[in-house]
């Protein structure tokens, strides 16, 4: 039996019933996990081989293929939907039930429910019929049931008590989804966790289908990030398998004061959520021609263009080819926007970004996104006491997860600067950043270095003390220092941001 | 005469033309062809299913148990504040079983109201405090000799729940309650699977109470007789006039009794 003749036959039709959706013609595997009739890898549909022969023993092979591929296509269109979805299900219950991997199983069930019941009642699916013949296990028995229920089919198993309770939810209101899922748990969660302490966790009806793009895990993660540090944190930890399948996790390596993959991933979906808008580098013309493409040379036009190796050394009207000459354009070097170095004070006075949300951090963070985003390059000196070796270097890179991951190292000891490490990042007309609490142990000679120095410089202390009203003293002279105290930390990412908008403006 | 070029797109209006009228014609750009027919949601294949008709019954049934604490609340509470003492208590439950016995439900109604009462946005549930003398009603009004009410993810702790629960009814509650949980017991089984405020089962009459979680102070305030069992730390026991406290394994008053 050839599936994918099947799926050929059946995919437009399926396609047509979901309203057209944007996915690839699905696959037939023959290996893989056993217990998932489905699957996804880069949006491709992936139908179990062996699932389908089962299937067809029993009900028409077309059939079931279309069913399976309602299930699949169900996930993609209608819930989760994307990945900021399915993270809104896992907050939504994550705080009641705790365990991260059971939350993860009931959003699938629920998911499920939702996709399946869709496909019943809008999309004439025959999901129905593959429910009849499914595996029978303690937690399948009471969503076949709740189906029966619902979609009025019988299905073959025995009514259950827990029916009561989930018929009554409003599984397609996607507004109520939040409520819904919490009571969905209140049922399911008890039965799922009794399967998975018997190591019998499968992960939904038809196997684990949601995948998503790079894309759609970033834009989920920084809407995430909003629910808070600690929030972040657990969530890294429970989708961990997810992220590193996407290539998303920072994978920066171990040490005393670095940053967990965690931290990097919640100070990066933070600071993009605080993003400039994107200036597209207009195209300038290069003021030469360059041979482009060919046409056929006519009696009139120079013969100076013919192009020799492709008219076969014969110069005739519409046999000999001749070259069309265009404008050369490029998008030479833009908009004049330098480089950027951030210097951000990780001393103890300094909120450990690892411990509690840092907005010195985030706020030196939103400065390099936005100068990264202009494909500029930033350098980062992290400092604590600098002349002991407290100190992370990065010298200019576009290499946003080293960036943050220089920016995220706590070393929490005491406050001097290294000024010999600075001149070299300082070299070239660079814009400086520079997010200390001012209590700097040589900050005089740090005075005096700035304002010799012609880059322009934001300094932003998040204290008011002696030393920061020194600096703001000393600094007053020289205009290419602009300094701002931050009353608020949480104030810092707008000011930075304001601020690197104005120079982005002034160039 | 020259054709116009155009006259097709000019009798083109997409609203103009049926589904029916689109499904003839192949033809694209055709005066008949609607572009976008196919993405037009066919309403025939929406099928009706038997969970439309339960949650429509489910919505009435949260209405009419919804009006029934909105007219609970007009009688005993009207503009005033309603406030936890004795009389008002024993009157705000005498109400709740007469409205309790004038409207028709069922034990699962009530389950999915408790969750219902805690996340609506209803003016109705603004006063919280004798929705637990309500839902305690419904449970003494029950058949039901087992029910089973779970208050979990909801960060509202109701109170008076359990209030003069009678003999042969067990009541669980899984979530965190409030104050004055299990008063005046009758003889029925209180389990709570979370933590309680003050007076756990202040005057009760007879019967038990477990709590798996903490309790707060004045555990048993003049019970008469019966039995309170506390897993997790508990605030201070009250002056109890008879039945026995216990935390953990450990007697705290009264007399063991069988």
């Amino acid at each position: 039996m050839n599936f994918n003749d099947i799926i050929q036959r059946v995919w437009p039709a399926v396609r047509k019933r979901h309203l057209f959706p944007e996915l690839p013609t699905p696959e037939v595997i023959e290996t893989g996990d056993e217990a998932a009739s489905i699957q996804m890898t880069d949006k491709v549909i992936q139908l179990n081989a062996n699932r389908l022969t089962a299937l067809a023993q029993v009900m028409d092979i077309e059939d079931a293929t279309s069913a399976l591929l309602d299930h699949g296509v169900g996930h993609h269109t209608i819930c989760p939907w994307d990945f900021e979805t399915h993270l809104k299900l896992y907050a939504a219950l994550k705080p009641v039930l705790l365990d991260g991997a059971l939350v993860k199983q009931v959003v699938e069930y629920f998911s499920d429910v939702v996709v399946d019941t869709h496909a019943v009642r809008e999309r004439e699916s025959k999901l129905p019929e593959v429910y009849r013949h499914t595996e029978s296990n303690e937690v399948t028995d009471v969503i076949r049931a709740l189906y029966q229920r619902l979609w009025g089919e019988n299905l073959g198993v025995e009514d259950r008590g827990e029916v009561d309770r989930l018929a009554r939810i409003p599984y397609l209101d996607a507004s109520q989804w939040g409520d819904s899922l919490r009571a969905f748990a209140q049922v399911i969660a008890p039965l799922i966790q009794k399967e998975m302490d018997d190591g019998n966790g499968q992960g939904g009806m038809m196997g684990d289908t949601q995948q998503y793009s790079a894309g759609e895990l970033a834009e989920g993660m920084a809407q995430f990030a909003e629910q808070g540090f600690y929030a972040f944190r657990e969530m890294v930890r429970d989708f961990a398998d997810e992220l590193q399948d996407a290539n998303m996790m920072p994978d920066m390596g171990r040490g005393k004061g670095t940053p967990t993959d965690a931290d990097l991933l919640f100070y990066m979906a933070r600071a993009s959520a605080f993003r400039l808008p994107v200036q597209t580098m207009p195209l300038e013309k290069v003021g030469g021609l360059h041979p482009h493409s060919h046409s056929p040379w006519e009696i009139g036009k120079p013969v100076q263009h013919i192009d020799v190796w492709t008219s076969f050394g014969r110069v005739m009207p519409g046999i000999s080819q001749m070259w069309n000459w265009r404008d050369g354009e490029t998008h030479g070097d833009g908009d004049g926007i330098p480089d950027c170095v951030v210097i951000v004070d990780s001393s103890g006075s300094m909120v450990d970004p690892c411990r509690e949300i840092s907005h010195a951090v985030l706020g030196a963070g939103c400065a390099a996104d936005a100068y990264l985003r202009r494909g500029k390059r930033v350098a980062v000196y992290n400092f604590s006491d600098a002349q002991a070796g407290g100190k992370e270097i990065l010298d200019f890179s576009r290499d946003r997860k080293r960036v943050f991951f220089a920016l995220c190292r706590y070393f929490g000891g005491g406050t001097a600067l290294h000024l010999p490490d600075l001149d070299p990042l300082l070299k070239n007309h660079v814009d400086i950043f520079l997010i200390t609490d001012m209590q700097i142990t040589n900050l005089d000679a740090l005075m005096q270095f700035l304002i010799k120095k012609e880059n322009r410089v934001t300094a932003v202390h998040v204290a008011q003390n002696r030393d920061a009203h020194r600096f703001r003293q000393r600094a007053a002279d020289a205009d290419h220092i602009c300094v701002y105290a931050v009353e608020r930390t949480e104030d810092i990412p707008d000011i930075v941001l304001s601020e690197v908008k104005t120079r982005f403006q002034a160039i | 005469m020259r054709q116009n070029p155009f006259r097709e797109f000019e009798r083109i209006v997409p609203y103009d033309l049926t589904l029916e009228d689109a499904e003839r014609v192949n033809g694209l750009l055709s005066t008949k062809r609607n572009p976008f027919a196919e993405f037009v949601e066919d309403k025939r294949k929406k099928r009706a299913i038997p969970m439309d008709e339960i949650l429509a019954s489910h919505a009435a049934a949260m209405d009419r148990l919804t009006v029934a604490y909105r007219a609970l609340i007009d009688e005993c509470v009207g503009e005033e504040l309603w406030q936890a003492d004795r009389k008002t208590i024993e009157s705000t439950y005498a109400v709740a079983l007469r409205i309790v016995e004038q409207i028709d439900w069922e034990m699962t109604d009530i389950e999915a109201f408790c969750a219902h009462a805690l996340q609506s946005n209803d003016a109705a549930f603004f006063v919280m405090e004798p929705l637990g003398l309500f839902l305690s009603a419904f449970c003494n009004a029950s058949a039901q000799s087992d029910i089973h009410l779970d208050l979990m993810g909801h960060d509202l702790r109701l109170s008076l729940m359990g209030y003069r629960l009678r003999k042969g009814i067990t009541l669980t509650i899984v979530g965190d309650l409030g104050d004055l949980t299990g008063i005046s017991l009758l003889g029925g089984c209180l389990r709570v699977e979370g933590n309680v405020r003050h007076y756990l089962g202040a005057g009760m009459i007879d019967g038990r109470i477990e709590v798996s979680g903490d309790a707060g102070r004045s555990i048993g305030e003049q019970m008469q007789a019966g039995e309170i069992h506390i897993n997790g730390r508990l605030g201070g026991v009250g002056n109890a006039e008879g039945g026995a406290i216990y935390h953990r394994d450990q007697m705290l008053r009264g007399t063991k009794t069988k």
